[in-house]
């Protein structure tokens, strides 16, 4: 999508050296001619006045540059355009800023200047570009690269345009661009499957026999049956027809609550240490593209982040890159209400909950103790980052460490009560917890409802 | 951030172009006053060391209007010093002035950390040229009208004046924008 744009005066922070950043748009004369006009017009008229030739030898370049600059001056008023090569990029990815100066007749310089924005890199690092005209327009490009997740502002870019001899000068400025960094989903596998499923699209069988593709056994055939599921084989040696019977496929509800009340630890972007929001949200990400490929309802809730990103259930491509757009969206503790926002929503019975949380406050052990009590098949991954109570300051270490005591008392509380809570390792981090759930799922259970 | 911090940086990211045009935005000046110094036998490291402060000052802002008065400088320490009307260091002066001027001018078009490609360095050396080769040329000419030894005229001063204000004006015309 290109942009046609108004030109703008340039902000004096932002602009190249000295652009015209006051007064009407258009091309404007810069103190370079000034200094030209003013010293040719007084040595020549000494040189006149004075008897003095020789001062004409040393007005003449001054004099013969204001002519030249006069003489080309461009005419008509360029027309600034710009875009993003790509407005959604995985963290880490890059992308190209590009802009465009059209009817730059006469322009002898373009100069571009994006000022630097947090969790973009640019390219070139100084943040500047130049370019000349070709055939009346100028190209300037600019690398972005995304080092975080998040939906990131691209600042306004300075386009600065010079005549000859940057005699005249005209400047504008393009809107703010939104980047959209979707986190790099951690490396995620899980052995164990859940079969607790209600759907009818997933990999997952069923204990009941239906319309799937795993073979469940050969059994006569009953009216209501397809006949592109008759056995022929078995069918001419038994004398009758048998038909071929599969267990049903079926999906898994797969509910993601992520934590967003704090964002704990240093968060260096993608080449650097991770926070607890880091670690969060690449495996929340990392989850919900694991079932989505495996053709499981996936849906995403947060806490303390807002406005409301929440995604209902689905499955698929689409699906999972609105979970992603919505882990990208996270602002930490944006919402002061945390998990008493939305923390009453209560998911089936079937669903298995992964509640992603660095556990930093009790409420979400709670909540994961309250869904376990109800039935539900819950799971907390600890996202806190290591060393994080490495603090400089002996007092804030020291209530670091406390409050790890009780955070530890309280994950012992939980997991006696039944609910597991489980480090984020990346692959494998929820195969037990999973192994655990598909045994269970056999054995009576008792549910208070 | 502190602002001996931002300078720091400043310098760090400012590209080999840009040290390139301080150095001869600051030599260029200081060139023309030891050209002067040479031609009247005269020690000028007293204006040399004053120039080349002014320079620097204007070439840490490029587009302020301080490199005008380092071009005065030079001007009267010229008129100051030679009053030889012919003298071939005019050409010395004259070109070291188109030079700085050039220099200032695009320091001034393009932020410090600013790449500068080769095509455009090869344009403004090839503008600078065609400059110094008229330079000469209006010196030759002056050594040509002196040579004549012709008597002032107060007609022709008078028309050369007149003919400086149409200049200027109608350089003042199409240079403001029109409001």
């Amino acid at each position: 999508m290109m942009i046609s744009l108004p030109s703008t005066p340039a902000s004096p922070a932002t602009a190249p050296a000295g652009s015209g950043a006051s007064g009407p748009p258009g091309w404007r004369p810069t103190a370079a001619l000034v200094r030209c006009v003013l010293l040719a017009v007084v040595m020549m008229a000494v040189a006149i006045l004075a008897r003095r030739p020789d001062l004409l030898v040393l007005a003449a370049p001054l004099a013969i540059i204001t002519g030249w600059s006069i003489l080309t001056r461009p005419r008509c008023e360029p027309v600034l355009s710009h875009r993003l090569a790509d407005p959604t990029v995985r963290e880490g990815e890059a992308t190209t800023w590009r802009g465009s100066l059209a009817d730059a007749e006469g322009v002898d310089v373009v100069v571009a200047v994006m000022p630097p924005t947090s969790w973009l890199r640019r390219r070139p690092t100084g943040g500047v570009v130049t370019a000349t005209p070709v055939d009346g327009v100028a190209d300037l490009a600019f690398a972005v690269r995304s080092l975080r997740w998040g939906q990131h502002r691209v600042e306004r870019v300075t386009v600065a345009a010079s005549s000859a001899w940057g005699s005249f000068r005209w400047s504008g400025q393009t809107p703010q661009s939104l980047l959209t960094g979707l986190p790099l989903p951690s490396v995620f596998d899980a052995a164990g499957s859940v079969r607790r499923a209600s759907g009818l699209v997933g990999l997952d069988h069923s204990s009941r026999p239906g319309e799937g593709m795993e073979f469940a056994g050969i059994r006569e055939f009953q009216s209501g049956d397809r006949v592109r599921r008759i056995n022929w084989p078995r069918s001419l040696r038994a004398g009758s027809l048998h038909v071929t019977s599969t267990w049903a496929d079926q999906d898994t509800l797969v509910m993601l609550e992520v934590d967003a009340t704090d964002d704990v630890g240093i968060s260096e972007g993608i080449d650097g240490l991770a926070s607890s929001l880091d670690l969060a949200v690449r495996a929340a990400g990392a989850i919900a593209e694991h079932y989505v490929r495996r053709g499981d309802r996936v849906t995403l809730r947060v806490f303390g982040s807002s406005p409301d990103r929440s995604v209902a259930p689905a499955s698929g491509r689409a699906h999972l890159r609105r979970i992603l757009d919505s882990l990208a969206a996270i602002r930490a503790g944006s919402d002061p209400r945390g998990l008493s926002a939305r923390g009453r929503l209560i998911p089936p019975a079937e669903a298995l909950v992964i509640i992603l949380s660095p556990l930093v406050s009790a409420a979400p052990l709670d909540r994961a103790v309250a869904l376990a009590r109800r039935g539900v098949t819950v799971v907390v991954v600890d996202t806190l980052p290591q060393g994080v109570t490495e603090d400089p300051d002996p007092l804030t270490a020291l209530a670091w460490r406390i409050r790890l005591l009780e955070r530890r008392r309280e994950v012992r509380l939980a997991q006696d009560i039944g609910v597991p809570v489980v480090q984020w390792r990346g692959p494998g981090s929820l195969d037990q917890f999973l192994r655990d759930v598909a045994r269970r799922a056999s054995a009576p259970r008792m549910a208070s409802r | 951030m502190s602002s001996a911090q931002e300078r720091l940086d400043q310098l760090r990211s400012t590209s080999r172009e840009r040290w390139a045009m301080v150095a001869i935005a600051i030599g260029t000046p200081v060139l023309a006053c030891v050209a002067i110094g040479a031609a009247t036998r005269f020690n000028p490291t007293g204006m040399c060391v004053a120039v080349a402060a002014l320079a620097l000052w204007a070439a840490l802002r490029p587009d302020a209007h301080i490199d005008l008065f380092v071009m005065i400088a030079v001007v009267v320490f010229w008129l100051a010093r030679i009053d030889d009307a012919v003298t071939p260091w005019a050409i010395v002066v004259a070109l070291a002035l188109l030079c700085h001027h050039a220099a200032m001018s695009m320091m001034a078009a393009a932020p410090h950390s600013a790449v500068f490609g080769a095509d455009i360095i090869r344009r403004w050396l090839w503008r600078c040229a065609v400059v110094a080769a008229a330079t000469v040329g209006v010196w030759i000419m002056v050594v040509a009208l002196d040579h004549r030894h012709a008597a002032g005229n107060a007609t022709l001063t008078l028309a050369a004046l007149l003919a400086l204000v149409v200049a200027t004006l109608l350089v003042r015309a199409r240079s403001v924008p029109r409001r």
